[in-house]
Order: structure tokens, then sequence, then C-alpha cells
């Protein structure tokens, strides 16, 4: 058990290190989060019509978006210097790889969603502060699932012929679910209501995570096989 | 019975089936009281999104067989039946909105089913995009099996999911075989069924023989570019 979680934490302190060394990819999605905010918040006008009802929308493919950014570097950093042969050739059971790599996302995701929402809320003049720790409980929720599924499929993505351009058409078909019940819960808690309202949606997106989180775990082994 | 015995008398069966089926929604059966006639469209409309889930429910199957045993006849199973279900799924979504349009008004709304469908629809688009241009044949299979897997789990949750948290669209009693006024229309609609799962069945047949042709000539392609 130790030395499972030594592995584990062994490939997050690795992927972590190297995005610190370098804060390509934090820097390209935090910047393409902002982009996906103003971009919408030019789109649909925001004087006029009434954000509340478009904001968690917004705020989940502003995530979705730069996410896909995040999952395809941390598969793609691993294919330079046949650094996933060398992975695979570490005495580490394969699952410790996925969850190490799914934490990893998960921190470098849940940095830029923390920059984003003090942005998305500046910008479009939603109210965070007031239901932040509910706010933080639903995104870490929905991202725990987004970093789940998306480890496993960039895991895919990054193997095949298509690269980095497959990421997004195999993921976000799946990852719907998760977004509508992560969106309806992030609009009940952003509206002042208490999280018991967004019970149901919260399930929902728990019973998810534990599936992906399941799957990735037993069949990512399949993914990285030589 | 041997194999091909019974899928060639699948292949007889199936049209003629179809057939007697179309005469009986269109013929024998009454019409709906308040929809009318384009209500017919529901004893095939029904039948199409059954074989749909049927057919995701062999991908699940064969992708956890090839991940399994590694043999090709899984992954020959799990691309048939995937591009079949993709079909059905296809018939599915065209002739919904045509009902929908009539019976409402409107071509879309995102009801619990519509929704769920249009899901599935997507994934296995997904899936047949990778296998379409995904990778080279080795990683392919295996890519496609975690794809099939991960995707086919997803949609029963998103099914009984929808079903328990979200609000139904009020007419939306598509597969409620008990909610069927007449007789007449029971028994329509449980031919109708039969008759659409023997053509999926029956296409089903044809695409893994033609699938496994394919990897015949492959093999054959590989054993030949070997030897120059």
């Amino acid at each position: 058990m130790n030395a499972y979680l030594r592995g584990v934490f062994g490939v997050l302190r690795k992927d972590l290190r190297l995005e610190w060394r370098s804060r390509e990819a934090m820097t390209a999605m935090a910047f393409f989060s902002l982009l996906v905010v103003v971009l919408f918040g030019f789109s649909f006008q925001t004087e006029k019509i009434d954000v509340r009802t478009t904001a968690p929308g917004l705020l989940w493919v502003a995530f979705s978006f730069s996410g896909v950014l995040g999952l395809n570097r941390s598969f793609s950093l691993e294919r330079e210097n046949g650094a996933l042969r060398a992975l695979m050739l570490a005495p580490l059971d394969r699952s410790a790889i996925f969850v190490g790599k799914m934490l990893s996302n998960l921190v470098m995701i849940g940095l830029v969603e923390a920059l984003t929402v003090p942005l998305f809320s500046v910008l479009l003049r939603v109210p965070v502060l007031s239901c932040l720790p509910q706010l933080t409980l639903v995104t870490c929720l929905g991202t725990l699932g987004f970093a789940a599924v998306g480890t496993l499929l960039a895991g895919i993505s990054s193997g095949s012929r298509m690269r980095e351009v497959l990421l997004p058409l195999i993921l976000y078909p799946i990852w719907i679910p998760i977004l509508v019940a992560s969106v309806e819960a992030t609009g009940t808690v952003l509206s002042g209501k208490p999280l018991s309202e967004a019970g149901d949606w919260l399930t929902l997106i728990g019973v998810f995570d534990l599936v992906f989180l399941g799957v990735g775990f037993l069949f990512f082994e399949a993914v990285l096989e030589e | 019975m041997r194999a091909s015995t019974i899928s060639r008398g699948l292949d007889l069966l199936a049209l003629p089936l179809i057939a007697i089926g179309m005469a009986l929604a269109f013929l024998y059966v009454p019409g709906e009281r308040t929809m009318g006639d384009v209500q017919r469209i529901f004893y095939f409309h029904v039948p199409f999104a059954m074989s749909s889930f049927v057919g995701f429910a062999i991908v699940l199957v064969a992708s956890l067989g090839y991940l399994k045993t590694r043999r090709d006849a899984w992954d020959v199973v799990a691309e048939a039946a995937a591009e079949v279900g993709f079909l059905c799924c296809t018939i599915v979504l065209l002739t919904g909105p045509v009902w929908a349009r009539s019976a409402w008004g409107v071509w879309w709304t995102w009801d619990a089913r519509l929704t769920t469908t249009l899901i599935l629809w997507m994934v296995y688009a997904a899936y047949l995009v990778l296998r379409a241009y995904g990778a080279e044949d080795a990683k392919l299979k295996r890519y496609a099996a975690v794809l099939g897997i991960v995707g086919a789990l997803n949609v029963p949750i998103v099914y009984f999911s929808v079903k328990w948290f979200r609000t139904q669209h009020p007419s939306s009693t598509f597969f409620t075989r008990e909610g069927l006024p007449v007789p007449a229309m029971a028994f329509t609609l449980r031919f109708c069924l039969i008759a659409v799962l023997i053509l999926f069945v029956t296409l089903l047949l044809k695409r893994i023989q033609v699938g496994r042709l394919e990897a015949e000539r492959d093999q054959l392609r590989y054993e030949l570019d070997a030897r120059e």
C-alpha cells in the first residue's frame, strides 16, 4: 500500500514539477479560460440579458475548454524522449500512473478554475463571495469527474493518429451528463440557495465520479500497453 | 442448426417481417385519437430505439471480451454492433423530430428521453471516429474497447438518472406499452419490435461477416508485405 502511494505521489510530483519549471500549460490554460469568458461576454451582450441564467453554463464551458488543454498537455509531455516508455518500465502499478496523472490534472485545472472564477465574477458581475464554499465544493466534484474520465481518454487520444484533436471528440459526449449536473448545481449555489437544494445533482456527479474513477483505475493499463 | 443457416433464415425473414409490420402500422391499426396518423411512426421509432440499446449493450460485452481475451473476434463484433446501433440511433433521431413537429409543434425539446438519446448518438459517433481515424491496428482495438466500455457504462446511468432527477416533458410516454388503449396497438408494437430486432440481428451478422473478411484481408496483406 505504501509503495503504491509512493508511486502515485511520485508521478504527481513529477508532473507538477515539470509544469512548474516551464509554466507553459498553466499560462495557456488560464489565458484560454479568460478568453472564453470574455468571448462569451461579448457574444451574449451581457448588458442586455440576465447573466445569472447563463453564467453557470459559461463558467463550466470555460473549464471544459481549458481543461482539455491541460489534459492533452499531461500526455504530450510523455511523448518526448521516450518518457512514456520509461514510466511504464518503472516498478509502478499502471493504475498508480493513472491516479497520479489524474491528481496532477486535477491540481492544474483546479488552479485555473481558481483564477477564472474571480475574473468571471468581475467581468460578468456575478457575485460569488457569499457562496464561495458551496461553489468550491460543486466545482471540485465536477472537476474530479472531468479529470478522471479525461485522463483515461487523454491517454487514448495521445496515442492515436489524430493526437490532441481526438480528445474533445471522445471526451465531450461522455462529459455531458456531469456538465449538466454541475451547471445546475452551480446555478443553484450562485443564486444563494442552500446546497441541499442541489442534492440530487450532486449525487449524480458523485455517482459519475465514482464510476469514472473506477473505470480509469481498471482500464488505464489497457490504454498504456506497448 | 449451423450458424450460416440461421443467418440465411434471418436474411429471408427480415424484409418480409418489416413489410408486414409496416402494413400493420399503416393499414391495420387504428389511428391515435389526438395525434392522428403521424403517430404511426411510433411503431418503428420505439423498436429502433430498443435496437440501438441492444447494440450498445453488445459493444460493452464485446469490448470487455476483447480486453479479457485479446481475440479479434470480439473486436469485430464490437465494431459491427457499434455501426448498426449507430444506424438505429440515427433513425430514432430522425423519426422522433418528425413525430414531435406534428404532435408538439416543435422539432426538438431538451426532454429527458431526447437528451439521453442524443448523448447516446454522440458517444457512438465518437467511438466510430476513433475507429476511423484513430490509430494503427494494434493499438486501435485496445483504445476502441476502452472507449466502448466507458461510453456504454455512461449511458444507463444517464438514462436512469435523468428519469429520476429531471422533470419529464408531459407528452413523453414513448416507451410505456401499458399506455396503449387498444389491443391492436399493443400487438402491432410487439410485432414491429420483433421485426426490427430481427432486422438488427441480420444487419449485425452481415457486418460481422464483413469485418471478418476485412481482418482476413489485412492479415493476407500483412503476410504479402512481409514476404517482399
